[in-house]
């Protein structure tokens, strides 16, 4: 692909679009649409590695979507050959342990960067207490 | 005794009242604060005194 840099005003309200779509499965920071000449390149990070390839939405033909390092399926993935072949019932892909550890760190950095509310002190602290009356030994 | 519960950002100024026969000091929170017993009760010790009992109104 080549790069065709488009003016990021234009490319502001997809980028919205995106957000949009993304809200509640991904948080994707720094979102970023590059517009090239045979499509658009997603660009952000995330905490956890999402790669789905998917049929264009007008239609069968075309590359779909290909995440960045994964081989260009030419939207096919979705769509098996059923003839001469059994139906076998779609099986759960699991994912490898080791996708899942980057998302593990994230939150292990997150609590030890930020630290864990400290609870003891805010159950000692009276919440709507105006007014506090202390019985003090050691007055003369 | 004073100065010492006033040092506390959560202590309204002006509000420490002391009464030495009762063995009491009593302080008012400032509005949208939110006073810590533990921090109460170190600043007090350091000034010299201890806390026996804390209660919230």
């Amino acid at each position: 692909m080549t790069t065709a840099s488009a003016p990021p005003a234009e490319t502001e309200p997809l980028e919205a679009l995106v957000r949009q779509w993304l809200a509640g499965r991904a948080h994707v920071r720094d979102l970023r649409i590059v517009v090239l000449e045979d499509g658009v390149a997603l660009e952000g990070r995330a905490a956890t590695y999402y790669s789905k390839a998917t049929r264009p939405a007008r239609g069968d033909e075309g590359p779909g979507i290909v995440a960045p390092g994964q081989p260009d399926r030419g939207g096919v993935s979705r769509k098996r050959s059923h003839a001469g072949s059994q139906h076998v019932p779609p099986q759960r892909r699991r994912r490898p342990m080791l996708s899942r550890i980057p998302s593990l760190l994230v939150v292990v950095a997150v609590v030890t960067l930020v630290g864990l509310p400290p609870l003891a002190a805010h159950d000692k602290a009276a919440p709507d207490a105006r007014e506090y009356v202390l019985t003090v030994e050691g007055m003369t | 005794m004073r100065e010492a519960l006033q040092s506390l950002p959560c202590v309204e100024a002006g509000s420490v009242k002391i009464d030495r026969e009762k063995k009491e000091a009593r302080f008012a929170v400032k509005k949208g604060g939110k006073c810590d017993e533990d921090a109460v009760k170190k600043v007090l010790k350091e000034a010299g005194f201890t806390v026996s009992a804390v209660e919230a109104k």
